[in-house]
């Protein structure tokens, strides 16, 4: 390697073990590794600031500012007060239908919001029903965090794969004459949840009387609700139409975004319910937003410095020697991986990786779906890997009050990630790895 | 000199001998004893230290769980009831007891904490940490340790 190839990769390795042991702020870390980056002279930057996918930060921004009027709807939780019913009372089945129920709404928005979204309901729906609030709050983030991957819009993941390989809407749901991640995780998610169900959640005992409990589901204003459900649906069917509307999915999402803050305030006091536009683009996570693009910047320094190239050049032969044996070391090496790490780096950067294989002859489209795959669900492992579950873990200890050990988290973290991964492994492996053995 | 003792308990045959002596203690400077017993919470994986060691149903650990705390302040209960010392009772979820205990102590305006030190050394006590020592070393009151 030359000096110039090892110092980037020092600034890298550096930048990414800081933000991973948060010696300080992840995002500053990430901001200054990009820095450093330009200051020595690895990448120009003006050429940082091309590397990073400005498509994918507007999708980011859209998707998040539309997702923020629909928490302050009161749709999410009028859905929480109908699980409670279709559970008939069943405390354990109506954690099951609460965390499918994060599952189907972080598929379209953030992973942290659908938690912020959902706690306010499913937090006093567990103290009526006697169940712990921890396992059930972590429960509504694994579910979050594992379906943002399911379709392109809910996680940044799938919008990377959007951003390299060029996957669109209808990608995720078939491909290449298969299913590809919508089908296949939902289906791991259902077991998943039957596994979790036996595992965690049978026996409690069932209220019959649902009066008892006094809660209700009571929509505030039902013209501001209908206009964000709304525009979130026709905001989602234009980014699957992507292809035939012929401009890019971020300006089709800042546009949904827009064009609704328009609407609302056109509405005036009829909608006074709705955060002014102000209110909406405090609340967005800058802080995230921030660190997406320097992850971009950064991960542009490693493509520039052709430190992928040699990382691909190194990996290839596994893959061109046994590609089923490829996929699976790719598989289960990533799922710890992710469990330990910031998950968003490690998969942008062998997204890339695997890219640079392409070129090579190596069948790109199983690998990448297996690193996106197991990236996410890798990432349930522990509250490292994931932002989401940091927020539902401190959710559930501000509820109870109390301090959540490492093995009481493990404890529900560990079952749900081993079913996720292997039933997923197995469906990826037949549905998508081994029909490309040659 | 003290008023309201904390008695923790962890349902060991120390931490019984120590609930006597704390008794003793309080009924002579007639004083009221508060009954503390922290349990690990309900997950469907029982641990020995970090461990996993088996699994059992959540709802009948949970069950399991109130049982044994129930019998292990019974005997802090059953101690000052025999000694005629007033006597108050209370379990919680936690599962860093030495926090608990600290917290229990501040709820309960208590003045003391009479706990078992089960004097662990050796690997088994680097990984496990003391409990009293914790105790000692974040309690703002006085901590009396019974050996």
């Amino acid at each position: 390697m030359e000096p110039m190839q090892w110092l980037t990769l020092i600034v890298f390795a550096i930048a990414i073990v800081v933000v991973i042991t948060n010696v300080i702020d992840s995002t500053l870390a990430a901001l200054l590794g990009v820095a450093a980056m330009c200051w020595l002279g690895i990448m120009t930057e003006t050429e940082a600031f091309n590397y990073v996918d400005w498509n994918v930060m507007a999708i980011l921004v859209g998707i998040w500012i539309i997702a923020g009027y629909f928490g302050k709807s009161g749709v999410p939780s009028w859905l929480s007060i109908q699980a409670l019913k279709l559970s008939g009372g069943r405390p354990g089945f109506l954690v099951i239908i609460l965390t499918f129920l994060a599952g189907i709404i972080s598929m379209f928005v953030d992973n942290v919001v659908t938690i912020l979204m959902m706690a306010p309901v499913a937090l006093p729906l567990a103290r009526a029903l006697k169940l712990q609030p921890v396992p059930v709050i972590l429960m509504i983030g694994f579910g979050a965090n594992f379906m943002g991957t399911a379709l392109l819009i809910g996680d940044l993941p799938p919008q990377m794969l959007h951003s390299v390989a060029g996957a669109e809407f209808f990608d995720f749901i078939w491909q290449h004459g298969r299913p590809s991640s919508f089908p296949i995780l939902v289906v791991t998610f259902l077991i998943a949840l039957g596994a979790m169900w036996v595992y965690g959640f049978r026996g409690h005992q069932r209220v019959t009387d649902m009066s008892v409990l006094g809660l209700e589901a009571k929509i505030e204003n039902p013209l501001f609700a209908t206009i964000v459900v709304v525009w979130f649906i026709g905001t989602v069917i234009a980014m699957s139409m992507r292809e035939y509307i012929g401009v890019k999915l971020g300006f089709i999402a800042l546009s949904g975004a827009i064009s609704l803050v328009l609407v609302l305030a056109l509405l005036g006091a009829r909608v006074k319910e709705a955060p002014n536009f102000e209110d909406s683009v405090q609340e967005l996570d800058w802080r995230a937003i921030f660190f997406y693009i320097a992850l971009f910047a950064l991960v542009g320094g490693l493509e520039k410095s052709h430190i992928l190239d040699l990382l691909a050049a190194a990996i290839k032969p596994i893959f061109a020697d046994n590609y089923a044996l490829g996929a699976t070391l790719l598989y289960w090496i990533t799922v710890p991986i992710v469990g330990i790490v910031e998950h968003d780096a490690y998969i942008l950067t062998f997204l890339h990786t695997i890219k640079d294989m392409a070129q090579d002859g190596i069948e790109p489209w199983p690998l990448w779906w297996m690193l996106v795959w197991s990236g996410t669900l890798g990432s349930n492992l522990t509250v490292a890997g994931a932002p989401a579950l940091y927020v539902a873990l401190s959710l559930g200890e501000k509820e109870e009050g109390r301090k959540v050990s490492l093995r009481e988290f493990l404890a529900w973290s560990v079952p749900f990630t081993l079913v996720c991964s292997f039933v997923c492994y197995v469906l990826g492996m037949l549905i998508w790895v081994l029909p490309y053995v040659k | 000199m003290y008023k309201n003792i904390l008695l923790p308990t962890d349902g060991s045959a120390l931490s019984r001998e120590a609930i006597a002596a704390g008794v003793k203690l309080a009924k002579a400077l007639g004083a009221r004893v508060t009954g503390f017993y922290a349990a690990p919470p309900a997950t469907p994986l029982e641990y020995d230290g970090i461990f996993p060691i088996g699994y059992a149903d959540p709802a009948e650990r949970a069950r399991a769980i109130e049982k044994t705390a129930n019998q292990n302040l019974a005997v802090i209960e059953k101690a000052a009831k025999a000694a005629g010392v007033r006597c108050k009772v209370e379990h919680v979820t936690d599962d860093f007891p030495a926090d608990a205990i600290v917290a229990a102590a501040m709820r309960n305006k208590c003045d003391v904490i009479f706990i078992a030190s089960h004097g662990r050394h050796g690997f088994r006590d680097s990984m496990l940490g003391s409990q009293t020592q914790k105790v000692l070393a974040q309690s703002r009151i006085p901590v009396i340790v019974h050996r």
